[in-house]
């Protein structure tokens, strides 16, 4: 009866908890109908060994199953509520057997054949118990009415097995000490957890150096070094045979220079309503919609996404919701790590907003040199693009970084012409805001490098890039002056073993892309049935054994028969002297008791009681009313003495 | 090895004074348990509440641990051990628990705590767990089974801790104790603990009572089939090769005839009616009682400890097959030095050296010597051997010169381990002792 009740209750509340109450109920019921039967299975070590298989089985099949759920990402969670549920054949089957407790060698095929025989063993309606009550809380539902419920299961379970040293009142003492404390130490947690995960996500998006802020980025203008950048991959982009891929992917926009940095004026983000579920549409299509996928590497829950700049519509990007900015930034919220999402893009398709004020914005500090340069190649055309080219015409790519702190921009235009993309798209920008054409700081990659091995392009770190955004005819154009030659001039510098590293990677990607494109729907038929086979399995190994009443041991009756001398008041005493603590030992005389006990006095009273007891002849109504009166007399001076010992006490 | 480096680990929680005030119980550790795991699952706040569930149990075992202090018992214990214990059987020994207090202890438990000796780090590279094969992968690598197997081995018993009944004010229990000795030789009782709950049963109080004690375990001992026979003539019409190996101890009351008084013979055996008759003096003759007095050589110039303990085993056997018979069996063995330990009535000394004797380094010939060197004559040998090399060989050619008949158990881990063994040898193979010896 050690859990009777507990464990159905426990069992409701993991049901209720965790949504799988269809399942919780029965389970609950069948473990307590137990305790309205007598009948058990007997069952050998053998079957129990073919009943833990069947239900290693399950745990696999259960794991199998939660990683072909690609959408199922708290793997952890999911696993832990479902345990009760998968344990249950085997906790069923050892309460309706004859064995009380499962040794380890049941659960863990290792222990099988080792000669030693196995000493550890679980008692599996506490395991049953404990595993309800911690799948329940895998949950963050009903914050409130867990620690209550768990707490009561719990205590009652403790008051059950509570050890018979101890008084009640001190039990509920120390149980109350517990629930404060645990109020405490769980808030404290709590709070301690918010705090902590605040400030960890601030420092680790501090310490991130490569992650974009839409609101502002440093450029390496001015620095000195040389520019190092990763081989790394960063995504992979798979187009339809037959259409191009996107140039230029767009990552974060700005549109106010300060110094090095680049900055918006206009950070908002506005929410993008989704069209279906894990679909927004970004822009409308004018004309024909090319799509592609993207396998990404996202390192946060709210990245920015590096896409097309004529962008129509995202698709299956496992996210909460999507935003954008004015500028035709696009973040995505809640995001949940699944390997690949949909795009489509038109060429017709704008993002940005209309150019403003801040677009045309010029340091002063520039402009006597940007106006310089551009009356010296005013002559190039009528075009602003003209004039653009004309003036980049003889310039080289270089990550060597040794500028001049005090204007890198003059430097850069006027002396060393030699620079890096951030070097191009800077002046590009200014250049043209100069000639009075709005223009933007575009900051993303570029998709150069198609890969035969994985039939889809690859864009590494390395292919980070910046480069001005004109806005002419009425929309925004890519003017990207950075010479060609920057992309090859970058993987020169790839390290030797990235064919290796890059083959490795991309078998990683290639298997875990197989492994998320599996559907539980495709294996449905074949785990419906591997279920059926199991539970009929089942079934037929425990209805082959034995089956056993158990019958509960015979309470023996009180002796009914009428013993000798019961109404001796001496019996009076040995109650007294029993209540006391002072127990009469195993085989032990009453003489030797009294006397242990320090109460020889009672010999003669004894000596009486015994001969009414155990003399034939019994004894006399004169001497049974005197043996009355000594009983009455030595306890009146006991309780006398008693008084005496406590008043010297408390004395 | 990975179990090596884990070696210093495992002796430093096993030195002699590691005596703990706690320990978990079943329940207890579960609780741990689930207190790690819901600390694991529960670390983010936010995705589920196993956090709160953490908070509690932590609390729980934190309450438990302090309440421990209480309401500690007051008793004392005391301990009643037997003289022997024999290395395999079961036997029982008291426990006597003494209420101190003035209230009535219930719960407690009580357990012997045995003198901890580690392996050394050599002993725990060399030797095996026996059936350690059969443990899985990880058991083995870590051998932490291995380390306790020594630490039960070298404290030589196994001892479960006993539910006290609940004791009066003022009263004593008698505890009964089901021990289980693993080993012959000494085993050293360091403490007696009285165990007592915590109110929630997660963790037992300890209370230690010092009480240092030694039990001599005799060597595990096999029955011999009553059909064996000892080398060499046992009775009393002995030839006169032998005559002189059996010890007279003395005339039995069998009256065997009269005849004529010889110098030195006691005038109590006058039979005086006869004398009177004749008119000399007639002495009354009776039945002669001999004993056939062999010698039992035991070879523990042996490495092999396996070999070693099971000769020790057969050679205990046998001292104890002889007891009661018209025999007596000397025991000649080698320690630090051969010692010749004659028969005594019970045996009991004989079992003791081979329950203390411990296998010994130096050469088989000083056995020999010994055994060829004895001053008194004997009926026969019987040799315990757990190896068949030159020097056993020519031991027993040159008892056999002397023309003494001579048994040999050859103690081997297979069948076909000795090769051109004498005749009136046995082959006892490990595992296989009991059948063979039943079957003589």
């Amino acid at each position: 009866m050690k859990l009777r009740f507990l464990q159905l209750i426990a069992s409701l509340f993991w049901g209720y908890q965790t949504e799988l109450l269809l399942w919780a109920i029965p389970m609950g019921l069948i473990l307590e109908l137990r305790f309205l039967t007598r009948w058990r299975w007997e069952l050998k070590q053998a079957d129990f060994y073919k009943i833990a298989d069947l239900t290693s089985l399950a745990l696999l099949g259960t794991i199998i199953f939660l990683f072909l759920n690609a959408r199922e990402y708290h793997f952890i969670t999911a696993l832990v509520q479902w345990l009760p549920l998968i344990f249950f054949p085997l906790v069923v089957v050892f309460a309706y057997s004859t064995t009380q407790r499962m040794p380890l060698d049941v659960l863990f095929h290792s222990l099988r054949r080792q000669q030693s025989p196995v000493s550890q063993s679980w008692d599996l309606d506490y395991l049953f118990f404990s595993l309800c009550l911690v799948a329940s809380g895998m949950n963050s539902e009903h914050r409130e009415l867990y620690l209550p419920i768990v707490g009561s299961l719990l205590m009652l379970t403790m008051l059950r097995l509570r050890s018979t040293r101890y008084q009640l009142p001190t039990w509920l003492a120390l149980v109350a000490i517990i629930i404060c404390l645990t109020l405490a130490i769980q808030t404290g947690l709590r709070e301690t957890h918010l705090v902590l995960r605040a400030k960890t996500q601030a420092w680790i998006e501090q310490m991130v150096q490569n992650r974009t802020d839409p609101t502002r980025n440093r450029t390496s203008i001015g620095a000195i070094g040389q520019l190092k950048l990763s081989d790394a991959i960063k995504l992979r982009l798979a187009v339809e045979p037959g259409t191009r891929p996107p140039d230029l992917l767009v990552e974060a926009v700005y549109d106010i220079p300060d110094g090095p940095l680049w900055l918006t004026m206009r950070p908002e983000f506005q929410t993008v309503p989704s069209s279906a579920e894990f679909r927004w549409d970004l822009n409308s299509p004018i004309g024909r919609e090319t799509k592609a996928t993207f396998y990404p590497t996202f390192d946060n829950d709210a990245p920015l996404l590096a896409l097309p700049w004529d962008i129509t519509v995202v698709e299956e990007l496992t996210a909460i919701g999507l935003q954008k900015s004015l500028l035709g930034v696009v973040q995505a919220q809640g995001l949940v790590p699944s390997p690949y999402f949909r795009v489509r893009y038109d060429t017709g398709a704008n993002s940005g907003s209309l150019p403003s004020d801040t677009d045309v914005y010029v340091p002063t500090s520039q402009i006597d040199v940007l106006a310089a340069t551009i009356s010296q190649h005013k002559s190039a055309g009528p075009e602003p693009l003209d004039v653009i080219d004309a003036i980049f015409a003889g310039f080289h790519y270089s990550l060597i970084l040794n500028g001049d702190p005090e204007n890198p921009l003059q430097e850069f235009l006027t002396q060393r012409k030699t620079g890096h993309c951030e070097h191009y798209a800077t002046a590009t920008v200014l250049l043209l805001r100069q000639m009075g054409i709005p223009a933007r700081y575009v900051v993303g990659y570029a998709v150069q490098e198609y890969s035969p091995f994985l039939e889809m392009y690859v864009v590494r770190q390395r292919h980070a890039h910046a480069w001005a955004m004109a806005y002419l005819d009425d929309h925004w154009q890519v003017v990207d002056t950075t010479p060609a030659t920057w992309a090859a001039n970058e993987a020169e510098k790839a390290s030797i073993l990235r064919p290796a590293i890059d083959l490795l990677a991309n078998l990683n990607f290639l298997a875990g892309r197989w492994w998320s494109e599996q559907r539980i729907a495709n294996y449905e038929r074949l785990l419906f049935a591997i279920s059926g086979l199991l539970a009929l399995f089942l079934v037929w190994r425990i209805s082959r054994s034995k089956q056993v009443n158990v019958k509960a041991p015979k309470v023996l009756d009180a002796p009914t028969e009428d013993i000798a001398g019961r109404e001796s008041a001496y019996f009076d005493i040995e109650r007294l002297l029993t209540a006391r603590g002072l127990y009469r030992a195993p085989g032990e005389l009453p003489q030797q008791w009294a006397i242990r006990v320090g109460h020889p006095e009672l010999l003669d009273l004894l000596h009486l009681h015994q001969r009414w007891r155990f003399d034939p002849r019994g004894l006399p109504v004169g001497e049974q009313r005197q043996l009355r009166a000594l009983v009455n007399d030595w306890l009146a001076h006991d309780r006398t003495r008693a008084a005496n010992d406590a008043l010297r006490t408390s004395d | 090895m990975f179990k090596d480096r884990l070696y210093p680990i495992y002796a430093h929680l096993a030195r002699p004074n590691h005596h703990q005030n706690r320990r978990a119980t079943d329940r207890g550790r579960m609780v741990q348990t689930s207190m790690i795991i819901s600390a694991a699952l529960g670390i983010d706040t936010n995705l589920n509440l196993v956090y709160q569930l953490f908070a509690l149990l932590l609390c729980l075992l934190i309450v438990s641990r302090l309440a421990l202090r209480l309401q500690p018992p007051r008793v004392d214990v005391s301990r009643d051990l037997p003289h022997f214990a024999t290395a395999g059987q079961t036997f029982d020994y008291t426990l006597r628990v003494t209420n101190l207090g003035q209230k009535v202890e219930t719960d407690l438990q009580v357990i012997d705590n045995l003198a901890i000796k580690a392996p050394s780090l050599e002993e725990f590279q060399q030797l095996a767990e026996p059936g350690e094969e059969t443990r899985n992968a990880y058991d083995r690598t870590i051998g932490f089974h291995r380390f306790m197997w020594h630490l039960r081995r070298n404290s030589g018993i196994t001892l479960l801790a006993t539910a006290v009944p609940d004791l009066g004010v003022k009263s004593t229990a008698l505890v009964s104790v089901t021990a289980t000795p693993l080993r012959r030789g000494i085993v050293h009782f360091d403490n007696s603990s009285i165990l007592y709950s915590d109110p929630f049963g997660l963790y037992l109080g300890l209370q230690y009572f010092k009480d240092n004690q030694q039990l001599l375990v005799l060597p595990r001992r096999y029955s011999i089939s009553p059909r064996f026979e000892l080398p060499g003539r046992s009775d009393a019409t002995a030839s006169a090769s032998t005559i002189n190996a059996n010890v007279a101890t003395g005339d039995s009351d069998e009256f065997v005839s009269l005849r004529d008084y010889r110098e030195g013979d006691p005038l109590r055996r006058v039979h005086w009616l006869s004398s009177a008759k004749r008119g000399k003096p007639v002495i009354k003759e009776f039945q002669r009682e001999h004993f056939a007095r062999h010698t039992l050589v035991v070879d523990s110039a042996l490495d092999d400890t396996t070999i070693f303990e099971e000769v020790i085993s057969v050679a205990a056997s046998l001292l104890l097959a002889v007891r009661g018979s018209a025999r007596s069996m000397d025991l000649l063995l080698l320690a630090r030095q051969a010692q010749h330990l004659l028969a005594d009535q019970s045996g009991t000394s004989q079992l003791q050296a081979l329950a203390l004797l411990q296998s010994s380094s130096k050469s088989f010939n000083i056995l020999s010597e010994a055994c060829l060197g004895l001053k008194h004559d004997t009926s026969g040998y019987v040799l315990v051997l757990g190896a068949w090399d030159q020097a056993r060989q020519s031991l027993l050619q040159k008892l056999q010169a002397r023309q003494t008949p001579v048994t040999i158990f050859f103690v081997c881990h297979s069948e076909n381990e000795f090769t051109d063994l004498p005749t009136h040898s046995y082959q006892l193979p490990v595992g296989e002792i009991q059948e063979k010896l039943a079957s003589l």
